[in-house]
Protein backbone atom coordinates (compact mmCIF):
# COMPACT_ATOMS: atom_id res chain seq x y z
CA UNK A 1 0.00 0.00 0.00
CA UNK A 2 2.67 2.48 1.02
CA UNK A 3 4.83 1.50 -1.94
CA UNK A 4 1.99 2.04 -4.38
CA UNK A 5 1.23 5.49 -3.00
CA UNK A 6 4.75 6.65 -2.40
CA UNK A 7 7.04 4.68 -4.73
CA UNK A 8 9.82 7.16 -3.94
CA UNK A 9 9.80 6.21 -0.24
CA UNK A 10 11.46 2.82 -0.63
CA UNK A 11 13.66 4.20 -3.40
CA UNK A 12 14.90 6.85 -0.97
CA UNK A 13 15.85 4.19 1.51
CA UNK A 14 17.80 2.14 -0.98
CA UNK A 15 19.78 4.81 -2.78
CA UNK A 16 20.21 7.03 0.26
CA UNK A 17 19.14 10.18 -1.60
CA UNK A 18 18.14 12.79 0.95
CA UNK A 19 14.40 12.58 1.56
CA UNK A 20 14.03 16.31 0.93
CA UNK A 21 15.29 15.81 -2.63
CA UNK A 22 12.92 12.92 -3.34
CA UNK A 23 9.83 14.71 -2.04
CA UNK A 24 10.85 17.84 -3.95
CA UNK A 25 10.94 15.75 -7.12
CA UNK A 26 7.53 14.22 -6.38
CA UNK A 27 6.06 17.71 -5.83
CA UNK A 28 7.34 18.81 -9.24
CA UNK A 29 5.64 15.74 -10.76
CA UNK A 30 2.33 16.52 -9.03
CA UNK A 31 2.41 20.15 -10.16
CA UNK A 32 2.96 19.01 -13.76
CA UNK A 33 0.20 16.42 -13.41
CA UNK A 34 -2.44 18.97 -12.40
CA UNK A 35 -1.31 21.43 -15.10
CA UNK A 36 -1.86 18.71 -17.70
CA UNK A 37 -5.19 17.59 -16.20
CA UNK A 38 -6.50 21.16 -16.01
CA UNK A 39 -5.54 21.75 -19.65
CA UNK A 40 -7.25 18.51 -20.68
CA UNK A 41 -10.42 19.34 -18.73
CA UNK A 42 -10.75 22.89 -20.04
CA UNK A 43 -10.08 21.80 -23.62
CA UNK A 44 -12.49 18.88 -23.33
CA UNK A 45 -15.26 20.65 -21.41
CA UNK A 46 -14.91 24.26 -22.67
CA UNK A 47 -18.10 24.20 -24.79
CA UNK A 48 -20.05 22.27 -22.13
CA UNK A 49 -19.04 24.69 -19.38
CA UNK A 50 -20.14 27.57 -21.64
CA UNK A 51 -23.52 25.89 -22.28
CA UNK A 52 -23.96 25.24 -18.56
CA UNK A 53 -23.04 28.89 -17.86
CA UNK A 54 -25.75 30.07 -20.23
CA UNK A 55 -28.36 27.83 -18.59
CA UNK A 56 -27.36 29.12 -15.14
CA UNK A 57 -27.40 32.74 -16.34
CA UNK A 58 -30.92 32.19 -17.65
CA UNK A 59 -32.03 30.72 -14.32
CA UNK A 60 -30.46 33.60 -12.35
CA UNK A 61 -32.11 36.11 -14.70
CA UNK A 62 -35.43 34.42 -13.92
CA UNK A 63 -34.95 34.87 -10.17
CA UNK A 64 -33.29 31.52 -9.50
CA UNK A 65 -30.88 30.80 -6.65
CA UNK A 66 -27.92 28.43 -6.56
CA UNK A 67 -27.75 25.66 -3.93
CA UNK A 68 -24.35 23.89 -3.78
CA UNK A 69 -23.59 20.75 -1.77
CA UNK A 70 -21.08 17.95 -1.20
CA UNK A 71 -19.36 15.98 1.57
CA UNK A 72 -15.98 16.56 3.24
CA UNK A 73 -13.56 18.39 0.93
CA UNK A 74 -16.40 18.71 -1.60
CA UNK A 75 -18.51 20.50 1.01
CA UNK A 76 -15.78 23.12 1.26
CA UNK A 77 -15.75 23.38 -2.54
CA UNK A 78 -19.53 23.87 -2.47
CA UNK A 79 -19.04 26.57 0.18
CA UNK A 80 -16.35 28.26 -1.94
CA UNK A 81 -18.38 28.24 -5.16
CA UNK A 82 -21.46 29.60 -3.36
CA UNK A 83 -19.33 32.38 -1.87
CA UNK A 84 -17.83 33.17 -5.28
CA UNK A 85 -21.30 33.61 -6.82
CA UNK A 86 -22.61 35.57 -3.83
CA UNK A 87 -19.70 37.92 -3.18
CA UNK A 88 -17.29 37.97 -6.13
CA UNK A 89 -15.95 41.49 -5.47
CA UNK A 90 -14.09 43.58 -8.06
CA UNK A 91 -17.24 45.05 -9.61
CA UNK A 92 -18.73 41.70 -10.58
CA UNK A 93 -22.41 41.08 -9.94
CA UNK A 94 -23.34 39.20 -6.78
CA UNK A 95 -25.87 36.42 -7.30
CA UNK A 96 -28.06 34.53 -4.82
CA UNK A 97 -26.15 31.39 -3.83
CA UNK A 98 -25.75 29.29 -0.69
CA UNK A 99 -24.15 26.02 0.34
CA UNK A 100 -26.25 23.39 2.07
CA UNK A 101 -23.63 22.50 4.69
CA UNK A 102 -23.37 25.87 6.43
CA UNK A 103 -26.27 25.48 8.85
CA UNK A 104 -25.20 23.09 11.60
CA UNK A 105 -28.63 23.10 13.26
CA UNK A 106 -30.26 21.89 10.04
CA UNK A 107 -27.51 19.38 9.25
CA UNK A 108 -27.59 17.76 12.67
CA UNK A 109 -31.39 17.82 12.92
CA UNK A 110 -31.86 16.16 9.53
CA UNK A 111 -29.09 13.63 10.14
CA UNK A 112 -30.31 12.76 13.61
CA UNK A 113 -34.00 12.54 12.74
CA UNK A 114 -34.00 11.15 9.19
CA UNK A 115 -30.50 10.11 8.14
CA UNK A 116 -27.52 11.50 6.34
CA UNK A 117 -28.72 10.30 2.93
CA UNK A 118 -31.60 12.80 3.08
CA UNK A 119 -29.59 15.77 4.26
CA UNK A 120 -29.52 17.66 0.95
CA UNK A 121 -32.76 16.39 -0.63
CA UNK A 122 -34.78 17.48 2.39
CA UNK A 123 -33.27 20.99 2.39
CA UNK A 124 -33.90 21.37 -1.33
CA UNK A 125 -37.50 20.22 -0.89
CA UNK A 126 -38.00 22.89 1.76
CA UNK A 127 -35.97 25.75 0.27
CA UNK A 128 -35.96 25.19 -3.48
CA UNK A 129 -38.34 25.88 -6.34
CA UNK A 130 -38.36 24.91 -10.00
CA UNK A 131 -36.66 28.22 -10.84
CA UNK A 132 -33.50 27.36 -8.87
CA UNK A 133 -30.18 25.66 -9.58
CA UNK A 134 -28.71 22.66 -7.73
CA UNK A 135 -24.99 21.89 -7.91
CA UNK A 136 -23.86 18.58 -6.40
CA UNK A 137 -20.15 17.82 -6.00
CA UNK A 138 -18.73 14.33 -5.40
CA UNK A 139 -15.23 13.13 -6.29
CA UNK A 140 -16.39 9.52 -6.52
CA UNK A 141 -19.81 10.28 -7.99
CA UNK A 142 -21.12 7.78 -5.45
CA UNK A 143 -22.24 9.98 -2.54
CA UNK A 144 -25.81 8.86 -1.88
CA UNK A 145 -26.89 12.16 -0.31
CA UNK A 146 -25.56 14.14 -3.28
CA UNK A 147 -27.33 11.86 -5.77
CA UNK A 148 -30.59 12.08 -3.77
CA UNK A 149 -30.25 15.86 -3.62
CA UNK A 150 -29.92 16.10 -7.38
CA UNK A 151 -32.87 13.72 -7.85
CA UNK A 152 -35.04 15.90 -5.63
CA UNK A 153 -33.87 19.03 -7.48
CA UNK A 154 -34.74 17.42 -10.81
CA UNK A 155 -38.16 16.45 -9.48
CA UNK A 156 -38.74 20.09 -8.52
CA UNK A 157 -37.76 21.19 -12.04
CA UNK A 158 -34.47 22.88 -11.05
CA UNK A 159 -31.44 23.15 -13.36
CA UNK A 160 -29.09 20.42 -12.08
CA UNK A 161 -25.29 20.45 -12.30
CA UNK A 162 -23.14 17.49 -11.22
CA UNK A 163 -19.37 17.52 -10.73
CA UNK A 164 -17.72 14.13 -10.33
CA UNK A 165 -14.54 12.18 -10.98
CA UNK A 166 -13.54 8.52 -11.25
CA UNK A 167 -15.91 7.72 -14.13
CA UNK A 168 -18.90 9.59 -12.67
CA UNK A 169 -20.43 6.74 -10.63
CA UNK A 170 -24.06 7.05 -9.59
CA UNK A 171 -24.06 10.73 -10.52
CA UNK A 172 -23.58 9.73 -14.15
CA UNK A 173 -26.17 6.94 -13.99
CA UNK A 174 -29.02 8.53 -12.01
CA UNK A 175 -30.48 10.47 -14.94
CA UNK A 176 -31.09 13.53 -12.77
CA UNK A 177 -28.15 15.65 -13.91
CA UNK A 178 -28.66 18.17 -16.74
CA UNK A 179 -25.02 19.28 -16.84
CA UNK A 180 -22.58 16.54 -15.88
CA UNK A 181 -18.83 17.18 -15.77
CA UNK A 182 -16.68 14.17 -14.92
CA UNK A 183 -13.00 14.86 -14.31
CA UNK A 184 -10.90 12.13 -16.00
CA UNK A 185 -8.72 11.22 -13.01
CA UNK A 186 -8.79 8.71 -10.18
CA UNK A 187 -6.86 10.87 -7.69
CA UNK A 188 -9.26 12.50 -5.21
CA UNK A 189 -6.89 15.44 -4.80
CA UNK A 190 -6.36 16.10 -8.52
CA UNK A 191 -10.14 15.73 -9.13
CA UNK A 192 -10.89 18.37 -6.47
CA UNK A 193 -8.27 20.73 -7.90
CA UNK A 194 -9.67 20.37 -11.44
CA UNK A 195 -13.24 20.77 -10.13
CA UNK A 196 -12.25 24.09 -8.56
CA UNK A 197 -11.05 25.25 -11.98
CA UNK A 198 -14.33 24.09 -13.56
CA UNK A 199 -16.30 26.06 -10.93
CA UNK A 200 -14.20 29.17 -11.53
CA UNK A 201 -14.54 29.02 -15.31
CA UNK A 202 -18.26 28.29 -14.97
CA UNK A 203 -18.67 31.38 -12.77
CA UNK A 204 -16.81 33.47 -15.38
CA UNK A 205 -19.11 32.20 -18.12
CA UNK A 206 -22.23 33.00 -16.04
CA UNK A 207 -20.97 36.55 -15.47
CA UNK A 208 -20.22 36.93 -19.18
CA UNK A 209 -23.62 35.57 -20.26
CA UNK A 210 -25.41 37.95 -17.86
CA UNK A 211 -23.29 40.88 -19.11
CA UNK A 212 -24.17 40.06 -22.71
CA UNK A 213 -27.88 39.77 -21.90
CA UNK A 214 -27.91 43.08 -19.99
CA UNK B 1 -15.36 31.94 -25.24
CA UNK B 2 -12.47 30.20 -26.98
CA UNK B 3 -10.27 33.27 -26.66
CA UNK B 4 -11.11 33.83 -22.99
CA UNK B 5 -10.57 30.19 -22.17
CA UNK B 6 -7.27 30.28 -24.06
CA UNK B 7 -6.03 33.27 -22.05
CA UNK B 8 -7.04 31.77 -18.73
CA UNK B 9 -5.41 28.47 -19.75
CA UNK B 10 -2.09 30.19 -20.36
CA UNK B 11 -2.27 31.99 -17.04
CA UNK B 12 -3.20 28.76 -15.27
CA UNK B 13 -0.34 26.87 -16.94
CA UNK B 14 2.17 29.54 -15.94
CA UNK B 15 1.01 29.58 -12.31
CA UNK B 16 0.91 25.77 -12.17
CA UNK B 17 4.42 25.38 -13.55
CA UNK B 18 5.68 28.09 -11.18
CA UNK B 19 4.40 25.87 -8.36
CA UNK B 20 6.82 23.18 -9.54
CA UNK B 21 9.65 25.72 -9.12
CA UNK B 22 8.61 26.12 -5.48
CA UNK B 23 8.82 22.38 -4.80
CA UNK B 24 11.79 22.74 -2.47
CA UNK B 25 10.36 25.44 -0.18
CA UNK B 26 7.14 23.40 -0.07
CA UNK B 27 9.07 20.28 0.95
CA UNK B 28 10.92 22.26 3.65
CA UNK B 29 7.63 23.59 5.01
CA UNK B 30 6.23 20.05 5.12
CA UNK B 31 9.27 18.78 7.00
CA UNK B 32 8.85 21.55 9.53
CA UNK B 33 5.11 20.84 9.91
CA UNK B 34 5.84 17.11 10.37
CA UNK B 35 8.34 17.90 13.15
CA UNK B 36 5.75 20.03 14.93
CA UNK B 37 3.11 17.30 14.70
CA UNK B 38 5.61 14.79 15.99
CA UNK B 39 6.25 16.91 19.06
CA UNK B 40 2.54 17.18 19.81
CA UNK B 41 1.72 20.36 17.94
CA UNK B 42 -1.66 20.99 16.37
CA UNK B 43 -2.45 22.72 13.09
CA UNK B 44 -4.76 25.75 13.18
CA UNK B 45 -5.88 27.02 9.76
CA UNK B 46 -7.69 30.20 8.81
CA UNK B 47 -8.75 32.27 5.82
CA UNK B 48 -11.52 34.60 4.67
CA UNK B 49 -14.05 34.36 1.85
CA UNK B 50 -13.29 31.42 -0.42
CA UNK B 51 -10.10 30.77 1.54
CA UNK B 52 -12.23 30.07 4.63
CA UNK B 53 -13.47 27.02 2.71
CA UNK B 54 -9.86 26.07 1.95
CA UNK B 55 -8.92 26.41 5.63
CA UNK B 56 -11.68 23.89 6.42
CA UNK B 57 -10.58 21.66 3.54
CA UNK B 58 -6.99 21.59 4.81
CA UNK B 59 -8.15 20.67 8.33
CA UNK B 60 -10.37 17.81 7.14
CA UNK B 61 -7.47 16.38 5.10
CA UNK B 62 -5.45 15.99 8.30
CA UNK B 63 -8.20 14.86 10.67
CA UNK B 64 -9.92 12.44 8.27
CA UNK B 65 -7.33 11.31 5.71
CA UNK B 66 -8.58 10.36 2.26
CA UNK B 67 -6.12 7.45 2.18
CA UNK B 68 -7.18 4.62 4.48
CA UNK B 69 -4.53 3.78 7.06
CA UNK B 70 -2.98 7.25 7.29
CA UNK B 71 -3.09 8.45 10.89
CA UNK B 72 -5.39 11.28 11.90
CA UNK B 73 -3.50 14.41 12.90
CA UNK B 74 -4.88 17.26 15.01
CA UNK B 75 -6.03 20.15 12.81
CA UNK B 76 -8.77 22.71 13.33
CA UNK B 77 -10.10 25.42 11.05
CA UNK B 78 -10.73 28.71 12.85
CA UNK B 79 -13.07 29.84 10.05
CA UNK B 80 -16.00 27.49 10.71
CA UNK B 81 -17.77 28.80 13.77
CA UNK B 82 -20.31 31.49 12.87
CA UNK B 83 -20.58 32.62 16.50
CA UNK B 84 -16.83 33.05 16.86
CA UNK B 85 -16.47 34.79 13.50
CA UNK B 86 -19.26 37.28 14.14
CA UNK B 87 -18.72 37.64 17.88
CA UNK B 88 -14.97 38.26 17.81
CA UNK B 89 -14.99 40.67 14.86
CA UNK B 90 -14.06 43.59 17.14
CA UNK B 91 -10.92 41.83 18.42
CA UNK B 92 -9.57 40.24 15.24
CA UNK B 93 -11.39 37.01 14.45
CA UNK B 94 -8.34 34.81 13.95
CA UNK B 95 -5.83 36.62 16.17
CA UNK B 96 -8.14 36.40 19.17
CA UNK B 97 -8.96 32.72 18.57
CA UNK B 98 -5.25 31.93 18.16
CA UNK B 99 -4.42 33.66 21.45
CA UNK B 100 -7.08 31.58 23.23
CA UNK B 101 -6.67 28.23 21.48
CA UNK B 102 -3.06 28.24 20.25
CA UNK B 103 0.10 27.01 21.98
CA UNK B 104 3.74 27.74 21.24
CA UNK B 105 4.33 24.35 19.60
CA UNK B 106 1.40 24.64 17.21
CA UNK B 107 1.31 25.31 13.47
CA UNK B 108 -0.60 28.34 12.12
CA UNK B 109 -1.62 28.19 8.46
CA UNK B 110 -3.09 31.41 7.03
CA UNK B 111 -4.59 31.35 3.54
CA UNK B 112 -5.45 34.45 1.51
CA UNK B 113 -6.20 35.41 -2.08
CA UNK B 114 -7.10 38.93 -1.00
CA UNK B 115 -4.41 41.54 -1.54
CA UNK B 116 -5.35 43.25 1.69
CA UNK B 117 -4.18 40.45 3.99
CA UNK B 118 -6.42 41.85 6.79
CA UNK B 119 -7.57 39.29 9.33
CA UNK B 120 -5.22 36.63 7.97
CA UNK B 121 -2.19 38.89 8.34
CA UNK B 122 -3.26 39.79 11.88
CA UNK B 123 -3.71 36.09 12.70
CA UNK B 124 -0.23 35.20 11.41
CA UNK B 125 1.31 38.05 13.42
CA UNK B 126 -0.47 36.86 16.59
CA UNK B 127 0.65 33.26 15.95
CA UNK B 128 4.24 34.41 15.49
CA UNK B 129 4.10 36.33 18.78
CA UNK B 130 2.88 33.16 20.51
CA UNK B 131 5.90 31.23 19.19
CA UNK B 132 3.88 29.13 16.77
CA UNK B 133 5.28 28.01 13.44
CA UNK B 134 3.69 30.18 10.75
CA UNK B 135 2.92 29.14 7.18
CA UNK B 136 1.13 31.39 4.68
CA UNK B 137 -0.45 30.55 1.33
CA UNK B 138 -0.81 33.82 -0.58
CA UNK B 139 -0.66 35.21 -4.09
CA UNK B 140 1.39 37.77 -5.97
CA UNK B 141 0.87 41.26 -4.55
CA UNK B 142 -0.15 40.30 -1.00
CA UNK B 143 1.73 42.03 1.79
CA UNK B 144 2.07 39.90 4.93
CA UNK B 145 4.06 39.99 8.15
CA UNK B 146 7.19 37.87 8.30
CA UNK B 147 6.29 34.17 8.42
CA UNK B 148 8.40 31.02 8.72
CA UNK B 149 7.21 29.59 5.40
CA UNK B 150 5.75 31.79 2.69
CA UNK B 151 4.29 29.99 -0.33
CA UNK B 152 3.13 32.43 -2.99
CA UNK B 153 0.86 31.39 -5.87
CA UNK B 154 2.36 33.16 -8.87
CA UNK B 155 -0.76 34.86 -10.17
CA UNK B 156 -2.60 38.08 -9.41
CA UNK B 157 -5.88 36.39 -10.37
CA UNK B 158 -7.50 35.32 -7.08
CA UNK B 159 -9.27 32.33 -8.65
CA UNK B 160 -6.12 30.96 -10.26
CA UNK B 161 -4.25 31.57 -6.99
CA UNK B 162 -6.92 29.59 -5.14
CA UNK B 163 -6.45 26.64 -7.51
CA UNK B 164 -2.70 26.71 -6.80
CA UNK B 165 -3.44 26.80 -3.05
CA UNK B 166 -5.52 23.63 -3.34
CA UNK B 167 -2.69 21.71 -4.97
CA UNK B 168 -0.26 23.16 -2.42
CA UNK B 169 -2.26 22.03 0.62
CA UNK B 170 -2.99 18.61 -0.87
CA UNK B 171 0.75 18.14 -1.40
CA UNK B 172 1.37 19.54 2.10
CA UNK B 173 -0.83 16.87 3.67
CA UNK B 174 0.75 14.10 1.63
CA UNK B 175 4.37 15.11 2.27
CA UNK B 176 3.82 15.62 5.99
CA UNK B 177 2.90 11.92 6.15
CA UNK B 178 5.95 10.98 4.10
CA UNK B 179 8.19 12.85 6.55
CA UNK B 180 6.37 11.37 9.56
CA UNK B 181 7.09 7.89 8.17
CA UNK B 182 10.77 8.64 7.77
CA UNK B 183 12.95 7.27 10.58
CA UNK B 184 15.36 10.17 10.15
CA UNK B 185 12.70 12.55 11.41
CA UNK B 186 12.43 10.57 14.63
CA UNK B 187 16.18 10.30 15.22
CA UNK B 188 16.24 13.52 17.11
CA UNK B 189 14.04 13.64 20.18
CA UNK B 190 14.87 17.13 21.36
CA UNK B 191 12.02 18.25 23.55
CA UNK B 192 10.73 15.53 25.78
CA UNK B 193 11.67 11.90 25.76
CA UNK B 194 8.99 9.87 24.02
CA UNK B 195 7.59 6.60 25.37
CA UNK B 196 9.60 4.17 23.28
CA UNK B 197 13.00 5.86 23.70
CA UNK B 198 12.75 6.15 27.47
CA UNK B 199 15.31 4.43 29.65
CA UNK B 200 12.84 1.92 31.09
CA UNK B 201 11.65 -1.10 29.13
CA UNK B 202 7.96 -0.76 28.29
CA UNK B 203 5.53 -3.15 26.58
CA UNK B 204 3.97 -1.87 23.35
CA UNK B 205 1.85 -3.45 20.63
CA UNK B 206 3.20 -3.50 17.06
CA UNK B 207 0.67 -1.97 14.67
CA UNK B 208 2.62 -2.33 11.42
CA UNK B 209 6.00 -3.46 10.11
CA UNK B 210 8.13 -1.05 8.10
CA UNK B 211 11.07 -1.65 5.74
CA UNK B 212 14.55 -1.69 7.29
CA UNK B 213 13.62 -3.73 10.41
CA UNK B 214 11.41 -0.93 11.70
CA UNK B 215 7.87 -1.07 13.04
CA UNK B 216 5.13 1.23 14.25
CA UNK B 217 4.08 0.69 17.84
CA UNK B 218 0.99 1.86 19.68
CA UNK B 219 1.95 3.83 22.79
CA UNK B 220 -0.02 5.89 25.29
CA UNK B 221 1.40 8.98 23.53
CA UNK B 222 0.37 7.84 20.04
CA UNK B 223 2.10 5.85 17.36
CA UNK B 224 5.91 5.70 17.46
CA UNK B 225 8.51 4.07 15.26
CA UNK B 226 10.84 1.49 16.83
CA UNK B 227 13.50 -0.94 15.66
CA UNK B 228 12.60 -4.68 15.58
CA UNK B 229 15.98 -5.86 14.31
CA UNK B 230 16.55 -8.12 17.35
CA UNK B 231 13.18 -9.89 17.40
CA UNK B 232 10.95 -11.82 15.01
CA UNK B 233 7.55 -10.12 15.17
CA UNK B 234 4.31 -9.61 13.29
CA UNK B 235 1.74 -6.83 13.52
CA UNK B 236 -0.38 -7.39 16.63
CA UNK B 237 2.45 -8.78 18.77
CA UNK B 238 3.40 -7.06 22.03
CA UNK B 239 7.11 -6.39 22.51
CA UNK B 240 9.23 -5.02 25.29
CA UNK B 241 10.97 -1.92 23.98
CA UNK B 242 13.98 -0.20 25.48
CA UNK B 243 15.60 2.90 23.99
CA UNK B 244 13.70 2.48 20.71
CA UNK B 245 14.79 -1.16 20.31
CA UNK B 246 12.38 -4.09 20.77
CA UNK B 247 14.27 -6.49 23.01
CA UNK B 248 11.74 -9.30 23.61
CA UNK B 249 8.33 -10.54 22.47
CA UNK B 250 5.99 -10.70 25.45
CA UNK B 251 2.76 -11.66 23.66
CA UNK B 252 2.08 -13.22 20.26
CA UNK B 253 -0.97 -12.18 18.26
CA UNK B 254 -3.56 -14.96 18.66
Amino acid sequence: MTDALYPFLSAAESDAEPLLDTVTRSTVEKAREIVALRREVLTLFGPRIAACGEALAEAFAGGGRLFAFGNGGSSTDAQAVAHLFLAPGDGHRGLPAMSLTADIALLTALTNDIGFDAVFARQLAALGTGADIAMGISTSGGSVNVVRGLQEAKRLGMVTVGLAGSGGGQLAECGAVDHLLVIPSSSVHRIQEAQATVCHVLWESVQRALDEAA
Amino acid sequence: MTHVLGTSLQERDAAGLALAEDAEPIARACQDVARRFQRGGRLLSFGTGQSAADAAHLAVEFVHPVIVGKRALPAVSLANDASALSGLAHAGVFASQLRLLGRAGDIAVGITIDEAGGEVAAGLAAAHDLGMMTLALTKTGVDLPVVDHLLVARSRDPLIAREIHMTTYHVLWELVHVFLNDPRLTEECPDEVCVTCSDAAVPVRITALRPGHLALADTPDGEEEISVRLVDVRAGDVVLVHAKEAIAVVERRP
